[in-house]
């Protein structure tokens, strides 16, 4: 009898959060952190606008869905696209817009605290304070969740476990990004790039009714 | 995403039947007994005078067919037909009719009860018939009692809950009607929205809005009508879905806890009232348990020291009847309440409740839990609103900004983590990432020089002027059918420095440009 309660209490026992380190599946990222971003840690990326942090951690979060792990992003900033963060897993993915930008570190806490995200991502918002840097760290650690720090501009003055500088390159057929890391490696940087997708394909109907192809389908439908 | 936005406020408890004998128009009713068939059929009305006005409160089928309509004046209806009848009204007569009725309908069932504020309404305890023919021969026995005590119009129905005993009973097909157990929502779909007996006002609103029945109302989205039409849509929700706890009684069973804790001497620090509160939150939780409920609304009120209150209601993401989760959410509320006077007794009532879902025993104490994904919620939507915890959600539109839109959490839907990853890396189908946007609230205004053939240049961005290649434009158009018609040249700048700016003109008024965002 004893032994078929612990079979079944095996069985329906949570599997442990996982502190393995998230990795991007981008080859030049993996190559610039091969061990990934660290789970229970704090990383920042820093970097001007338009220089590729934001594409970066799409990817990065799109991966960690695979793994079925649920990612808290909060947008203090209020400035991402809902279309880009369509996801098949919706419930995977929340996005916190507090209503200012100050209120992002609380909306942090709350999400590291309830322990049931395994990415949690502050985007934009006023630089942390030490001291506050400090507590969102220890409740990262205890939650095993991966704390991710967006700074758009100078980096801060915190104690951080990585560091990654994002500029961005010059380039008509894409999006070239330059990344380096500063911490913990050497300070030589690599090169990625990402794909700027057609106007069209940024929307659900890629021809919809005021588009030209569209309106002469119309248009002939109707013997116009 | 279909789940009642509103959790049920009340439900009927399980096992409960309720019959209702209604008597159509009982003060007319009444003071007709005793005629004989040819003058019961004469025109007849019921004149109730109140100062100097004598108004008709009911008026018979013969008079209805002449014209004659209860609020009319009394003169007004003698002037309709010469020969009517008028017949004073008379409370106490109506009282006593009420109560022999209830006397004679105690040999069906042993616990009969008028209806506050309707007369020739009774509500009568139909559990346990099992041995007495059930409940079609309760419903036989009371027409046949209404019948001997001189009402053969009068109508009986049979259901879960009051409200929908009492709408059978007065629009079901025949006069005696049974609706099957956990049929009433059903029931009541096919029915209009007067059977709700719903406050005027909203009534005439949802005609505006071409909601005229049951089922129509029952599908519309309950919170955002609470927060149009107020308490009256609150109570036509909860009628219309059948939410409905009022027993033969007379009153709501079981009554909702409240809890108090008096401080003295008062307090002024909110870090000492949450001391107190937790406390609070442990007695009210044991005594939701106790009932076998949920609270689903929850009132805090602070009485101060200069003998004013200062109370707020709020509603958790879900039912809840766990310490915890109701401590974490009242919490947060009560560190950000500012009073500007010592608290001297600190109060807790549940509004509304449901009964308690059964749970999951706690194996393993899993850390990854929906319950703490609604602390999550609660403690979000207590600070900021409804609209902080957001998903996207696709919809189906032309400009790339509107081809989604953020959709509110409002409850942590059970299931959501259970997710198959897909086959392919990249949903755009590209092997390389794609950049993502970032847009601004408001498109804002951005200089820009453009080359002889009018295309961008050159953009000052970051206090500086970036000399910037061009891919573009893309001209967008529609909308005409509405008020906000849009045509536009989108543009993306890829400027020397490796920023992607997004930028746009207007291609009807083409003077000005505007930065909408850029690729990050």
């Amino acid at each position: 009898m004893n032994s078929r309660i612990d079979s079944l209490l095996r069985q329906t026992r949570p599997k442990p959060l996982s502190t393995t380190p998230l990795s991007s599946g981008l080859s030049a990222f993996d190559a610039l952190l091969p061990e990934g971003i660290p789970a229970g840690q704090l990383t920042e990326f820093v970097g001007p606008d338009s220089s590729g942090k934001t594409s970066l951690l799409h990817r990065i979060i799109m991966r960690t869905q695979t793994r079925g792990t649920s990612v808290g992003y909060v947008d203090a900033e209020r400035s991402l696209m809902p279309a880009d963060w369509c996801t098949s897993a919706p419930g995977l993915l929340w996005v916190v817009r507090p209503p200012r930008p100050t209120e992002g570190a609380f909306c942090i806490e709350v999400l590291l605290r309830s322990c049931s995200f395994g990415l949690v991502i502050l985007d934009g918002g006023p630089p942390l304070a030490p001291r506050l840097a400090t507590r969102l760290q220890r409740m990262a650690r205890h939650s095993a969740a991966a704390l991710l720090l967006v700074r758009h501009g100078q980096r801060s003055s915190i104690r951080v476990a990585e560091r990654i500088r994002f500029a961005g390159r010059p380039s008509v057929d894409g999006a070239r990004v330059l990344m380096v890391r500063e911490k913990n490696g050497p300070t030589t940087g690599v090169e990625a790039c990402f794909t700027q997708r057609s106007w069209s394909s940024c929307t659900v109907h890629a021809s919809g009714a005021d588009r030209p192809q569209a309106r002469s389908r119309v248009g002939a439908r109707y013997g116009r | 995403m279909s789940p009642p936005v509103v959790a049920p406020a009340v439900v009927a408890p399980a096992g409960w039947r309720i019959a209702c004998a209604y008597v159509p128009d009982f003060p007319l009713a009444v003071a007709s007994r005793g005629l004989d068939v040819q003058a019961a059929e004469l025109p007849t009305v019921l004149i109730r005078e109140s100062g100097h006005q004598a108004m008709v409160q009911a008026a018979n089928a013969s008079a209805l067919a002449i014209g004659i309509r209860a609020g009319q004046s009394a003169s007004r209806a003698r002037a309709r037909w010469e020969g009517l009848r008028c017949l004073s009204w008379d409370a106490a007569t109506f009282e006593a009719a009420q109560r022999a009725l209830v006397t004679r309908l105690h040999e069906a069932s042993p616990m009969v009860v008028p209806a506050d504020g309707h007369l020739g309404v009774f509500w009568i305890d139909a559990r346990g018939m099992r041995f007495f023919g059930g409940e079609p021969g309760l419903t036989e026995r009371l027409l046949r009692l209404l019948n001997v005590e001189g009402y053969p119009q009068g109508r009986v129905a049979v259901a879960d809950t009051a409200v929908v005993a009492q709408a059978a009973s007065r629009w079901g097909e025949t006069p005696c009607q049974i609706v099957p157990p956990g049929a009433d929502q059903r029931f009541l779909s096919g029915l209009s929205l007067d059977a709700l007996d719903l406050d005027a006002g909203l009534c005439s609103a949802l005609a505006g809005l071409g909601i005229h029945t049951v089922a129509a109302l029952q599908k519309l989205p309950h919170r955002a009508l609470i927060e149009r039409f107020g308490p009256h849509a609150r109570q036509a929700i909860e009628r219309a879905m059948a939410w409905d706890l009022r027993l033969p009684e007379g009153r709501r069973s079981p009554t909702l806890p409240e809890v108090a804790l008096s401080l003295d001497p008062p307090v002024e620090q909110s870090a000492r009232l949450i001391f107190g509160l937790r406390g609070l939150v442990e007695r009210l939780a044991a005594r939701l348990i106790a009932h076998g409920l949920s609270a689903t609304r929850l009132t805090l009120c602070l009485r101060l020291d200069d003998h004013t209150e200062s109370s707020e209601e709020l509603e958790p993401a879900r039912p809840l009847h766990h310490p915890r989760p109701l401590f974490e959410l009242l919490r947060d509320r009560l560190e950000r309440w500012r009073v500007g006077s010592p608290v001297v007794e600190l109060v807790l009532k549940v509004g509304a409740a449901q009964p308690a879902v059964p749970e999951q025993a706690h194996l393993g104490a899993a850390r990854w839990s929906p319950q703490a994904l609604e602390g999550v919620l609660n403690r979000l939507h207590g600070r900021f609103g409804e609209e902080v915890v957001m998903i996207a959600t696709p919809i189906d539109a032309h400009r790339p900004e509107g081809a989604g839109t953020w959709q509110p959490v409002e409850t942590v839907p059970v299931g959501s983590l259970d997710w198959q990853p897909e086959p392919t890396e990249d949903r755009f189908g590209s092997t390389d990432p794609a950049a993502i946007h970032r847009i601004l609230p408001e498109p804002a205004p951005i200089t820009v020089r453009l080359d002889p053939e009018g295309q961008p240049v050159a953009v000052r961005w970051a206090g500086r002027w970036h000399s910037a290649s061009t891919s573009g434009p893309e001209r967008l158009s529609g909308d005409w059918w509405t008020d906000a018609p849009f045509a536009r040249e989108d543009y993306r700048l890829h400027l020397d420095d490796g920023s992607t700016l997004w930028i746009s003109r207007d291609a009807r008024k083409p003077r000005g440009w505007w930065l909408r965002g850029w690729l990050d």
